[in-house]
């Protein structure tokens, strides 16, 4: 074993059920207007990757950003001791990896490990806007602790909020004067991911403009959100990388009210790695469809079948819902489905492999930009 | 008194009591492995073997090495085979040019024969059994024939020893050097058993003083220098007794062999031997295949720059090393580890984290009386955020509830350290853990109600691995209650025999005491 890498420059550690990468990503972007920093590559977030990521950081970097995996008890642990963050960040507490919990109070003890072995005198940065994150108990945390979101209170608060076609375009004030930001990435919760990572840019003393500046700059590998424009006023919203209850909804939030197609449909498919909250997670989703404007909604994989039991349930349209269980029929069926002037939202778990479906359309639809 | 030591700063109070004396070689080693983060377990050989020595072994992955007292099986059999026998020893020496002295075995102890096979060496002369061990039956210094076979049958017939090695006699002093790889990282001299007289103390006085101060030493704990023959016999030779007066700063030698385990004092000397004698002691260890370490023996004499190498022990005890009592201590287990787990090179947790040491109470008490086949160490604590503390505070609560109340918070935030109880009612926390947990444990405290005037303050000593409950308080006061019972049963003792002797009758059956007393014997 390795002793720990303890730094002193800005050291920012990030875990939380979700957005994780986005964050990192975000947070780097910015930080690199101003310092040379280092960023964790990709999602390697494992503490082995940790142990082989602290090898790249050299003298000349004077920030460092690394995703950190706190998926498991003591998995917090372990990544400190590799590298102690100074600025530790906690996204969101979810039901993400649930098989390996017996409650979201486990969850929350577990992203509660950044705040017991983070520097004690650094900074520590939550989510206001997430009920769940309020299960962390900062009571013997002694150092400073900022919390973000839309809701009032926060320390950075997100206001104005707005979206078109490329992103997202938000107030927030920074040294009481109110600065407009804009995320090239869809979706409110990229809003709450972008916040993480202006407090902690203006925390290392980041001017606004130099904040905007690299926002712009921020690119996330593909099917995070991401957007594509096909011949036949087609749009594609690929989300299939990662899944979620709460991003599924925020996806079906961003097809339905910022995408503005005539017609709509959604490729719904399993989210994994739940455990016991399988069940209700899918059927959170189904109960929310009757809350948009679908014309269709393709459901693949087993645990998606709740989602579909649930929506009838809850007087969505039964026939607007199609399970399928054989990929190439998927495609076939999406294909044919993917007509002009047509939206498509795809998310699933990585698992699920829906990216099958989305290379399909790639190959088979020209772009436009 | 001027400190003339300077000891290793990490064996400052994480050796425990239990593993003073020849355990320190043992506990030393596995201490720097453990706090390295490396698997130390203890295995008892007593069922296979009969032998009361435990067996520890040091691993990391895949790498894994069972250490009999300092020597790890990584050293040949065929190496130890050799360094058991001095003779072959010699002659393994010799090959690759490393000084030694002249000698042979001797074939026949015959009087005759013995002054017939010996006539190439000149006295003074040295006699030593072949595969003797800790300095048992050597002696050095001896000057003709009448001595020679005096001191020979004293090997033959006193202490059973039938293979004899004569050899040249090396003038200057004794040096014991620890070499590993190419490095020698250690050496000290050793001071034959002596005391130095003030002009007022007896001898016998002189020595019980030094050795009231000798048993407290880790190195030398409960290392007594004896009065016995050899002590007599010396002292004859310089012309005095136990009772004499030395005058004041006179060295007075009490045996001719140097061991320290026999009452000698290690002085550091590794900066006294020059390169050239570091070089053959390097040379020494390489002469002999498969050996990698050894604890050298050296004669060197300052004044002609001439040295000869005696022998190799392949599990040299190492405490003197550690504990000089004069001079500078050298890392030897540091130096082990380093060889032996060189990626392990460099790596010192005690900057970052509180200190921690383990019990060798297990060894003494369960390896050893083959109690336990084996056990093996927890981790050494290693993460970011662990402080120390003491927590004092009061309570009336019944002591087997307060117990299971604290240890129960102990192993749910993993801490380490100890409950003590140190008067009635009132008790002392030594803890080690996460700093906020820490801090939430002393508010859990403060809430009980049947506990308070909880106070807490830093603790810099070493923490002892696990949890701990020591009842101080209970053991001290049943002691005094012991003692003064004796004082109480001696005094009224010795008011009877006072009334005894002053009796008519004990008078008058002095005589035939006298008798009995010598019948006894």
């Amino acid at each position: 074993m390795k002793p720990t890498m303890y730094l002193d420059i800005p050291t920012i550690g990030v875990t939380g059920s979700f957005g994780k990468t986005t964050v990192k990503e975000i947070t780097a972007s910015i930080l690199a207007t101003k310092y040379n920093t280092y960023k964790s590559p990709k999602n390697f977030n494992l503490p082995n990757k940790t142990r082989e990521h602290v090898e790249d950081i050299t003298d000349k970097h004077e920030a460092v950003v690394i995703e950190m995996a706190m998926s498991k008890k003591g998995r917090g642990k372990k990544q400190c001791t590799v590298i102690q963050p100074s600025i530790g960040v906690i996204t969101a507490i979810g039901h993400a990896h649930f098989e390996r919990f017996s409650s979201i109070e486990d969850v929350a003890k577990s992203k509660s490990e950044m705040m017991k072995y983070m520097k004690q005198d650094g900074i520590l940065l939550l989510n206001n806007d997430d009920d769940n994150s309020k299960l962390i108990n900062t009571k013997y945390f002694p150092g400073k602790i900022i919390k973000v979101g839309r809701t009032a209170g926060s320390d950075y608060v997100a206001s104005n909020i707005s979206y078109n076609r490329d992103g997202m375009t938000f107030d927030v004030k920074l040294n009481g004067k109110s600065e407009s930001m804009f995320i090239n990435l869809l979706g409110e919760h990229s809003v709450i991911n972008s916040l993480f990572g202006i407090a902690i840019a203006d925390q290392l003393d980041v001017t606004a403009d130099q904040i905007r500046e690299g926002l712009k700059e921020v690119n996330l590998p593909r099917g995070r959100l991401t957007v594509d424009n096909f011949e036949g006023n087609r749009t594609l919203v690929d989300d299939s990388y990662n899944a979620n209850p709460a991003s599924m909804i925020s996806g079906l939030n961003v097809l339905n009210d910022f995408v503005s197609s005539k017609r709509k449909i959604a490729l719904l498919g399993d989210m994994v790695e739940m455990g016991n909250y399988t069940k209700e997670g899918h059927e959170k989703v189904g109960s929310s469809l009757v809350n948009y404007n679908l014309d269709q909604v393709y459901l693949f994989g087993e645990s998606s079948k709740y989602i579909r039991e649930k929506a009838i349930e809850v007087g969505f349209p039964k026939e607007k819902l199609i399970h399928y269980d054989d990929i190439e029929q998927l495609i076939n069926a999406i294909n044919e489905a993917f007509s002009e002037d047509t939206a498509l939202l795809v998310k699933a778990s990585r698992a699920t492999n829906l990216k099958r479906v989305v290379d399909f359309l790639l190959k088979n639809y020209k772009s436009i930009h | 008194m001027k400190k003339e030591y300077e000891w290793l700063p990490e064996l400052n109070g994480t050796i425990p009591n239990e593993a003073f004396g020849y355990a320190v070689s043992v506990y030393s080693i596995a201490y720097e492995a453990w706090r390295r983060g490396l698997t130390v377990s203890f295995k008892n050989i007593y069922h296979r073997s009969g032998k009361f020595e435990p067996r520890y072994s040091i691993s990391s992955g895949d790498n894994k090495l069972v250490f009999t007292h300092t020597r790890p099986n990584v050293v040949s059999k065929e190496a130890i085979d050799i360094c058991v026998n001095k003779q072959k020893t010699r002659e393994f020496l010799a090959e690759k040019n490393v000084n030694v002295p002249q000698g042979l075995v001797l074939s026949s102890l015959n009087e005759s024969e013995i002054k017939k096979s010996i006539n190439h060496l000149d006295f003074p002369l040295v006699i030593k059994p072949l595969d003797g061990k800790g300095g048992r039956g050597v002696i050095t210094g001896i000057d003709d024939f009448k001595e020679l076979f005096d001191n020979i049958n004293y090997l033959k017939n006193d202490l059973n020893i039938n293979e004899i090695i004569v050899e040249e006699y090396i003038e200057g002093e004794d040096y014991r050097a620890f070499v590993i790889g190419d490095k020698v990282i250690g050496a000290f001299r050793r001071l034959p058993p002596h005391v130095i007289g003030d002009g007022k103390n007896s001898i016998k006085e002189l020595l019980k003083r030094k050795n009231q101060i000798r048993v407290k030493i880790p190195g030398t704990y409960n290392m007594k220098v004896t009065i016995n023959e050899e002590v007599k016999r010396e002292l004859a030779k310089q012309d005095y007794n136990i009772n004499s007066i030395p005058s004041e700063g006179e060295f007075v030698r009490l045996k001719t062999k140097n061991n320290v385990s026999s009452g000698g004092d290690p002085i550091d000397a590794t900066q006294e031997l020059p390169e050239d004698v570091k070089k053959d002691l390097v040379q020494a260890v390489k002469s002999v295949p498969g050996l990698l370490q050894g604890g050298v023996d050296v004669i060197y004499d300052k004044s002609t720059g001439r040295h000869a190498v005696l022998e190799i022990n392949t599990r040299p005890s190492i405490r003197n090393h550690l504990y000089p009592i004069k001079g500078k201590a050298h890392p030897i287990p540091r130096a082990i580890i380093d060889y032996y787990f060189p990626e392990t090179t460099g790596i010192d947790y005690s900057e970052t984290t509180p200190r921690y040491y383990f019990d060798y109470v297990f060894v003494k008490e369960h390896i050893l009386n083959n109690r336990l086949k084996s056990f093996t160490l927890p981790d050494h604590p290693y993460e970011p955020n662990l402080i120390s503390r003491k927590i004092e505070f009061y309570s009336k609560q019944e002591i087997d509830k307060l117990q299971k109340f604290v240890r129960r918070r102990f192993h749910k935030m993993l801490f380490n350290g100890e409950l003590n109880l140190v008067k009635k009612n009132r008790y002392e926390i030594t803890i080690a853990g996460n700093s906020q947990d820490v801090a939430y444990f002393i508010d859990q405290l403060k809430s009980k109600k049947y506990i308070s005037k909880v106070k807490e303050s830093p603790y810099t000593k070493p923490i002892r691995v696990g949890f701990t409950f020591n009842d101080h308080y209970i053991g001290d006061s049943k002691m005094l209650k012991k003692v003064s019972q004796k004082d109480k049963e001696i005094r009224k003792l010795k008011k009877e025999i006072t009334k005894m002797k002053d009796s008519k009758s004990w008078k008058l059956t002095a005589p035939l005491r006298k008798l009995k007393n010598k019948i006894n014997k």
